[in-house]
C-alpha cells in the first residue's frame, strides 16, 4: 500500500472510531509501528488528528464538509455501499417501495438493478437513471420542482403524484440524526415531501452512515422513534443503539463477515 | 420446581355474544404473589370469577393441583380453599370483627346443660390467634362499621384464612386505599405468602405490581399476552404489553434466503434430560430453542458440541453423519459454541484478544509448527475491526473488557474457525442494550453468509423477534414448533406451560 493510500485508510478509520492505538493500526495495515507513528505525525501536522500516548484521536471539526453526492469523497463511498447492501436485504420480490433522494439511495438503486417484480417509486433523478432499463423493475418517477444542486424533486407536484399510491417500504436518506432534534434534512420542502411519503408507506426505513449521528440539519423531519427501521454502520454510537431499541426501532448495522 | 397449585388453560367466556375471554391462561404456585394486569375490559375480573367458581367457562380447562375441576358454584371453590375478596367487602357492619369472621362457620361450642351455646371466650381467643398470625392490628370486638376500608379488607381476608385458605384472589384491592393503607395491605400479602397461601391480585397500576408481585400475567382483549417473572420485566415493557405494542418488533431480524440443510437430528436421547429429539436446521436460518429452565435446551447444544454423549440418535452435519465425541471434533466439523458463561466455557481470561481468537484454529497461523505472530496479529486485527471490538491492545488480558466486548471475542473465535453451524446459548444475557443490538446484527450477517444458527434464549421477545422458527422444549422433549406468523408469545406460552404429561 502506498503512503497516500495508507493515510486515506487511517483517516477513514479515525473518522469512524474517533481514536485508535498505534499497535492496532500497525496490525491492521500490515506495517511497523514506527511507520504508523510517522504517518500520524504527518496527519497531525495537517490538523486532522492529535497524537496521544500510544495512539491518536480525531480532532473535533467545526466546519464539516457537506454531505457529498455519489461521485466525490470516496472515503465514505465504501460506507454508503455497505449500508445500501444491508438496506437491499430488506427489499423482497413483489414489494412496492419508495426510494427518496440521497447518496445512499443511489447506492441502493444499484443494488436493486437485478431484482425481479419490484415496483420502485422515486423522487431522485439519479436513482431513476440507474433503474431505467432494468427489466425486473417497474419504475415510477414523481415529478416536481428539482432542488438546486441536488437531484431530488419536491413540492406540490411531487406530493400530488403520491395520491392513490401506497408502498410497503419507504427508504429515506437524512442529513442528521440527533437525540434531541430527531431526523433532519437540508431543506424544508424536502422535509415536507418526505413526511408525505411516510404517510403512504407501511414502513419507513432511514438509511444513514455513522458520521451523520449527532448532526443536525436545517429542516426537521421527525422524531427518532417515528420510523420503524434504521440502517447504518456498526460504529453508530451506543447511546443511539440503546435509545432506538427502547423506542421500538429496529437497528440494522453493517458487519463485514464473509 | 414447585408444582402448580392452579392452572387455567385456554379459558373462553362470552356474554350475550360478546367475548370477554378468548383463550386466557394463568398458572399460580402456592406461596406466590401473582399479579394479573391489563387495561379495563381485558377480562381480568371475569377470569377470576371463573377461578372462584362464581362463573363457569364456555371452554378451557381449570386444574387444581394437577386435577381438572369444575366448580358447581362459589361455595364449592371456597370449600377447596379458593376465596375471592371483592372491592366492596361483604361484611355485616353492625356486627363485630370476630362475629364476621365466624359467620357461616361452625363456631366453637360449649355445653351448658341442656344446650350447646357459642363459646365466646374461645371465639375471642381464636380470633386473636388468627389476627396475630396475620399480624393484623385489629381489635376482635370492634364494630365493622367503625373500621376503615383497609381494615375491612383485612377482616375479609382473615375470615377467608380461617377456612384453610389455599388461594386468595383480590380484585383491585388498592383502588380505594390511601398510600399508607396500600402499604399495610402489601405487608399483609407478604405475611400470607409466608404462610404458603397463593395470592392473585388484579390491578391496572403497573408500578404497584413491580413492588409486590413475584410473577405477572398480562391480559389483553381476553387473551394472555405474556407471563413473566417480575424481576425479568420492567415497568415500561409492562405498559407496552398492556397497550398492545409487540415487544418483538424492536428486534432487527434480517430476512435471509434459506439454503441447504446444515444440521439434522433424529431420535436423539440423553436419558433422562433429552428424549427423542428431531430437528432440522438450514443455512440462512436462525432456529430458536425455547422453554423453561430445565427443559433440556442447553443439554441439546452440549450434545451437538461434543460436551455430552447421547444414549441414542443420529446427527448429520451438512448431510454427512456426525459421531460426536468431543469439542475438537465438533470444531473440525464446523460447529461453534458461544455460551453466556464466558469465563468457564468461553474465554481464557488471562490471555489477550489475539490469543483467545486464535485458540481454536492454530493451524491457520502456524507455519512449520511455529506460531507466526505477525500473521496471527493481522488476522486477529481484521476480526477485531469487523466485529467492532474495543480493546486496549491485542494482547491485553480479556478479563478487563466489558461483557459485550468479551462476547464479541468469543464470536471472533468462532468466525476464525469459519463455522457453518453456530450454537448460541443465552448470547446476550447480561449485556447492555447497544451490545445486544451488535450481537443481533452479527447474527444477521452470519446467516447471510450461509451459517445456520441455533439460538437458545430465555429472553422471550428476543427469541420470537430474531428467529425464523422456534422449537418449544418441555421436560426434555420438543413440545411443538412455531413458524412464521404463529411465532407469538401466546402460542409459545401455551406450549411451554402446558400441564405435565404423565411419565
Amino acid at each position: 500500500m502506498f503512503v497516500a493510500e495508507r493515510h486515506e485508510r487511517i483517516r477513514s478509520i479515525l473518522i469512524k472510531k474517533r481514536h485508535i492505538e498505534v499497535a492496532v493500526l500497525g496490525a491492521m495495515l500490515g506495517v511497523s509501528e514506527g511507520t504508523i507513528r510517522r504517518d500520524l505525525d504527518k496527519l497531525e501536522h495537517q490538523g486532522f488528528l492529535t497524537k496521544t500516548h500510544g495512539g491518536a484521536v480525531l480532532n473535533d471539526r467545526i466546519d464539516e464538509p457537506p454531505l457529498p453526492s455519489d461521485d466525490t469523497e470516496s472515503m465514505l463511498a465504501d460506507d454508503y455501499r455497505a449500508v445500501s447492501k444491508v438496506a437491499a436485504c430488506l427489499v423482497q420480490n413483489n414489494d412496492a417501495i419508495f426510494v427518496a433522494g440521497g447518496a445512499i439511495a443511489v447506492n441502493l438503486a444499484q443494488q436493486l438493478k437485478d431484482r425481479q417484480r419490484l415496483t420502485i417509486m422515486t423522487n431522485d433523478l439519479e436513482v431513476g437513471r440507474q433503474l431505467s432499463g432494468c427489466a425486473g423493475v417497474r419504475l415510477i418517477i414523481t415529478g416536481g420542482n428539482v432542488l438546486q444542486a441536488a437531484y431530488v424533486m419536491v413540492g406540490p407536484l411531487a406530493e400530488r403524484s403520491l395520491e392513490g399510491v401506497f408502498v410497503d417500504r419507504a427508504f429515506i436518506c437524512v442529513r442528521g440524526v440527533d437525540l434531541v432534534h430527531g431526523y433532519t434534512v437540508d431543506m424544508p420542502e424536502e422535509a415536507e415531501f418526505l413526511r408525505a411519503v411516510m404517510r403512504v408507506a407501511k414502513e419507513t426505513v432511514v438509511m444513514a452512515v455513522c458520521t451523520q449521528f449527532d448532526r443536525v440539519g436545517f429542516a426537521p423531519l421527525c422524531e427518532l422513534g417515528a420510523i420503524q427501521k434504521l440502517v447504518s454502520n456498526k460504529e453508530v454510537p451506543d447511546t443511539y443503539k440503546q435509545f432506538l431499541f427502547q423506542q421500538n426501532v429496529q437497528v440494522f448495522t453493517t458487519y463485514d463477515i464473509e | 420446581m414447585a408444582e402448580w397449585l392452579v392452572q387455567m388453560r385456554a379459558i373462553s367466556k362470552h356474554f350475550e355474544g360478546q367475548y370477554a375471554l378468548k383463550g386466557a391462561d394463568l398458572s399460580v404456585r402456592a406461596g406466590e404473589i401473582h399479579a394479573l394486569i391489563g387495561e379495563n375490559g381485558a377480562g381480568k375480573s371475569t377470569l377470576m370469577k371463573i377461578l372462584a367458581g362464581a362463573l363457569s367457562p364456555d371452554a378451557g380447562q381449570l386444574l387444581f393441583e394437577g386435577e381438572p375441576v369444575q366448580w358447581s358454584g362459589s361455595k364449592a371453590a371456597r370449600d377447596a380453599g379458593f376465596v375471592m375478596v371483592y372491592q366492596e367487602p361483604c361484611l355485616y357492619p353492625e356486627l363485630t370483627v370476630e362475629e364476621n369472621i365466624f359467620l357461616g362457620r361452625k363456631p366453637p361450642l360449649r355445653f351448658v346443660f341442656p344446650f350447646h351455646i357459642i363459646d365466646w371466650r374461645q371465639v375471642r381467643t381464636m380470633t386473636k390467634e388468627l389476627l396475630g398470625k396475620l399480624q393484623f392490628d385489629l381489635s376482635p370486638g370492634a364494630r365493622v362499621a367503625d373500621l376503615g376500608l383497609a381494615e375491612r379488607q383485612m377482616v375479609e381476608v382473615a375470615r377467608a384464612l380461617g377456612t384453610h385458605l389455599r388461594l386468595l384472589i383480590l380484585d383491585e384491592p388498592t383502588a380505594a386505599l390511601s398510600e399508607p393503607e396500600s402499604k399495610q395491605l402489601f405487608r399483609m400479602l407478604r405475611q400470607m405468602r409466608r404462610l404458603g397461601v397463593a395470592i392473585i391480585f388484579i390491578s391496572h397500576r403497573v408500578s404497584e405490581i413491580a413492588e409486590i408481585a413475584d410473577r405477572i400475567t398480562v391480559l389483553r382483549d381476553g387473551r394472555t399476552v405474556a407471563t413473566r417473572e417480575a424481576n425479568a420485566i420492567d415497568v415500561e415493557d409492562l405498559v407496552a404489553l398492556m397497550a398492545g405494542h409487540e415487544l418483538s418488533s424492536r428486534y432487527p431480524k434480517l430476512p435471509a434466503p434459506r439454503g441447504r440443510e446444515i444440521l439434522r437430528v433424529e431420535d436423539l436421547s440423553v436419558e433422562p434430560i433429552l428424549r427423542e429429539i428431531n430437528l432440522t436446521l438450514y443455512e440462512g436460518e436462525i432456529l430458536g430453542l425455547g422453554g423453561m429452565a430445565g427443559s433440556g435446551r442447553t443439554a441439546l447444544a452440549q450434545v451437538l458440541f461434543g460436551l455430552k454423549r447421547p444414549n441414542k440418535g443420529r446427527i448429520w452435519i451438512e448431510g454427512k453423519p456426525f459421531h460426536v465425541r468431543n469439542p475438537a471434533e465438533a470444531i473440525r466439523r464446523g460447529i461453534g459454541f458461544v455460551t453466556e458463561d464466558r469465563a468457564n466455557l468461553g474465554l481464557a481470561m488471562e490471555m489477550g484478544t489475539a490469543e483467545n481468537i486464535t485458540l481454536s484454529k492454530l493451524q491457520d497461523v502456524t507455519g512449520a509448527g511455529i506460531i507466526q505472530s505477525r500473521i496471527e496479529d493481522a488476522k486477529v486485527a481484521e476480526c477485531v475491526e469487523r466485529l467492532g471490538i474495543i480493546t486496549r491492545g491485542l494482547h491485553t488480558p480479556v478479563k478487563v473488557m466489558s461483557g459485550g466486548n468479551q462476547q464479541k471475542v468469543v464470536l471472533g473465535r468462532t468466525l476464525f474457525c469459519n463455522c457453518r453451524l453456530l450454537l448460541l446459548d443465552e448470547p446476550t444475557r447480561g449485556l447492555d442494550i447497544a451490545s445486544k443490538v451488535d450481537m443481533y446484527n452479527i447474527m444477521n450477517h452470519l446467516i447471510l453468509a450461509g451459517t445456520g444458527i441455533l439460538l437458545i434464549s430465555s429472553d422471550l421477545p428476543e427469541l420470537l423477534g430474531m428467529c425464523n422458527r422456534v422449537l418449544v422444549m418441555k421436560q426434555g422433549r420438543i413440545a411443538g414448533e412455531l413458524k412464521g406468523s404463529a411465532v407469538t408469545e401466546e402460542n409459545f406460552l401455551r406450549l411451554a406451560y402446558a400441564p405435565n404429561e404423565p411419565r
